[in-house]
């Protein structure tokens, strides 16, 4: 059978084309390489999930399915699903929608306009949105109501344009959130709760948050975290036209001539190969898989990867730098209610002097003991003994840390590729990653850094550390902008549509698009892109 | 994995690594049991360094007091440790003492800072004295 639409990964993006284009009549296929994982799977494993995976993970690819990391120094490592350098994003049905966070940033008006505000420093690729601000506000618009936002309407409306409410009120303050609340004011800044993907009433026939420990990383006991998995891919299956196929890995996109997508091959849990046929081709496979795939899907035409046609393919990839300071107050300021991000402030992501850009701060979700161990500890304290536990006894119910997600300034030297030697248990090339963060992103984080030890002085900590970040490449859970949306086919990989440049009907929907990503979580402008292109093909008649 | 007394080794230096105070310290929690599990499956390229780091400790404590690790006291213990921790060694140390050390340290936390389903948490000692609770 041949399908209207062809989506491969049932993510954030893919999740949400998937019910937008089922919905308008199109018989859909939707193709995600992992298993609908729910809470019942769900271990609860402190070593083994998506905010420590030290030996594993909750739902991820397994070992079969291994990346390259190449270092500044020009080290290379094979890298497993659950290492550092692998980049990861989960794999399930919702992919990490079904166990992030769920902050549900907008991105501000000018995230948009990089360039135009700032010019284009040195070595880095910032540029502008093909798109504006007002674009994309009605499609954030739609996710905040049909997934499920709470969020502080008023304090948002300063800020961002935006016609409605939000559904939801926002999660209540936590002990430390009140403090950080008072210390703002002291400041002069302002502040107020982030905009969640979390029920704080029962909406939509699903329960609201019932405040456990375990936030992100996990999946949620109670239904509360709103992803693609419980909303935007059930919708889909729910109209009869859309085919829901996990355990499904997409090898290559298959083309009818030079200009036309037929398809994809793709290979079940069993080994079987399959072709499945489709008018129109969504790649929604995330921003390190959605190149690989075109990449692996070479053709004679287009010898370096579908939509390389100007060796963009696979460039400015980036995710955020997270400065964060940790600080000790007097007295106990847990008071254990999940999910624990409750206050954060946007002043800083704009109109920082002398520096490119900016980020959000905030408190931070409940933090696992043994992260609190392995991350939090200062450096002079014993790893042992008496002195370690009794840190640990002392300090994890009196910490407050402030971090937040930089804007990073996007390079094209930071990238993926395909490995010529390593590859994936089906024989298929694996992805290469290379680069580093532009010095322009480290400026800035440093920047924040700061404010971040400001915020925790004002609330009153006898001490503070933590330093300012310089990693090398920057991407995983953030991972975005390696097939670059613009006008322009010399410097970007789709159309403005999401439509790859040269192909009739080959799109991506997925955080690839980016140009840049944002001084937010992503994912809010992932699900509204993804609708907002879903929207346009069912616009233009598919 | 390892003969009684490099068994006695481990269980010496995991209760002085995580000592028992007023909370129970790692082997009333049930590190030891977790290790164990721990070398046998995600661990398992381990068990050669550990193997080797506690025959080296019992030399330290043969050299230094005459006796084995197991039978020094509190105080002797957490003295040979923080000098092999500042890589102040005189036995023969065939992997690296100070790095070892470190890492074993660091496993001993992820048992005891854990989900107790792992074994080194029993009850939940650790989240009790330090306030963090699941609730889920
Ligand atoms: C622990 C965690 C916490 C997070 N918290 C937040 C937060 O608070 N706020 C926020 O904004 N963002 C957060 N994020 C990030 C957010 O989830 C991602 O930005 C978002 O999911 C990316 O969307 P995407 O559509 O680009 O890709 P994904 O959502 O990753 O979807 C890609 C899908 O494609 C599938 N796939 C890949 N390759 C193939 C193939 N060859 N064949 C078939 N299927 C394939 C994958 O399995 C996956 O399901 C978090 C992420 C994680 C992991
Ligand atoms: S904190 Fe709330 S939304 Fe998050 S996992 Fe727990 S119950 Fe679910």
């Amino acid at each position: 059978m041949t399908y209207d639409v062809l989506i491969v990964g049932a993510g954030a993006g893919g999740g949400v084309a998937a019910a937008v284009l089922a919905e308008s009549g199109a018989k859909v296929l939707l193709l995600e390489r992992g298993t609908h994982f729910t809470y019942a799977d769900e271990q609860s494993d402190h070593l083994r999930n998506h905010r420590l995976s030290q030996y594993g993970q909750n739902t991820g690819p397994d070992s079969g399915h291994p990346r390259v990391l190449v270092n500044p120094d020009g080290s290379e490592h094979v890298q497993l699903p659950h290492h550092g350098g692998y980049h990861n994003n989960a794999m399930a049905v919702g992919s990490s929608t079904m166990l992030y966070g769920g902050q549900a940033w907008r991105f501000m008006p000018d995230d948009f306009r990089m360039q135009t505000r700032y010019g284009r420093p040195a070595g880095s690729s910032l540029a502008d949105w093909p798109i504006t601000y007002a674009d994309l506000a009605p499609y954030y618009e739609r996710i905040e109501r049909e997934l499920g936002v709470a969020g502080d309407s008023a304090q948002s409306a300063e800020r961002w344009p935006r016609a409605n409410a939000y559904p939801m009120p926002p999660v209540p303050l936590t002990l430390r959130g009140r403090i950080l609340a008072d210390a703002a004011q002291r400041l002069g800044w302002h502040a107020f709760t982030p905009p969640l993907l979390i029920n704080t009433l029962p909406y939509q026939n699903r329960r609201a948050c019932a405040k456990c420990g375990l936030c992100v990383g996990f999946a949620c006991p109670v239904d509360a975290k709103n992803g693609t998995h419980n909303t935007m891919i059930p919708r889909a299956v729910a109209t009869g036209n859309c085919t829901l196929i996990t355990e499904a890995f997409v090898l290559r996109v298959l083309m009818a001539d030079a200009h036309t997508a037929s398809g994809v091959e793709y290979v079940t849990a069993d080994g079987t190969h399959h072709v499945a046929h489709a008018a129109t081709v969504i790649i929604s496979a995330s921003a390190i898989e959605t190149p690989r795939l075109l990449m692996n899907s070479a053709t004679s035409t287009s010898p370096t990867g579908l939509g390389n046609h100007s060796d963009q393919l696979g460039r400015h990839l980036q995710g955020h730098v997270y400065p964060r300071s940790i600080g000790l107050m007097k007295n106990p300021v847990y008071d254990g209610d999940g999910p624990g991000v409750s206050i954060g402030t946007v002043d800083f992501n704009h109109a920082n002097p002398n520096v490119i850009g900016g980020g959000m701060l905030a408190d931070e979700f409940i933090t696992l003991p043994i992260v609190f161990w392995k991350r939090f500890m200062p450096p002079e304290v014993p790893r042992w003994g008496k002195a370690a536990k009794d840190f640990m006894r002392y300090a994890y119910p009196r910490f407050i840390d402030i971090t937040g997600p930089v804007q990073e300034i996007p390079t094209p030297d930071a990238r993926v590729t395909l490995d010529t030697s390593v590859r994936d248990r089906y024989g298929v090339p694996v992805a290469r990653l290379s680069g580093k963060v532009h010095p322009e992103s480290v400026r800035t984080a440093a920047y924040m850094h700061t404010k971040a030890r400001e915020w925790l002085e004002a609330a009153g900590v006898e001490r503070q550390w933590g330093n300012p970040p310089n990693p090398g490449l920057s991407a995983g859970q953030h991972q975005a902008g390696t097939c670059r949306m613009g006008d322009d086919p010399a410097s970007s990989v789709t159309d403005r549509n999401g439509k790859i440049h040269g192909i009739t009907n080959l799109y991506v929907a997925d955080g690839s698009l980016h140009v840049t990503n944002g001084g937010f979580n992503p994912v809010l402008t992932i699900l509204a892109n993804a609708y907002r292109i879903a929207d346009g093909i069912v616009a233009r008649g598919r | 994995m390892f003969d009684a007394t490099q068994l006695a080794t481990l269980r010496t230096l995991i209760e002085r690594f995580i000592p028992t105070d007023d909370v129970p310290g790692g082997i009333a929690a049930g590190v030891d049991t977790y290790l164990i599990g721990f070398l046998q499956a995600d661990g398992a390229g381990f068990v050669l360094r550990y193997s080797q780091t506690l025959t080296a400790l019992d030399a330290e404590a043969q050299l230094r007091h005459g006796m084995v690790f197991s039978a020094l006291s509190a105080v002797d213990a957490d003295g040979l440790i923080t000098a092999v921790w500042n890589n102040q060694t005189s036995a023969v140390w065939l992997c690296d003492a100070a790095s070892t050390l470190a890492l074993i340290a660091e496993h001993c936390a992820e048992g005891f800072y854990t989900d107790p389903r792992h074994g080194g948490n029993a009850r939940g000692t650790s989240w009790h004295s330090i306030g963090f609770e699941e609730r889920r």
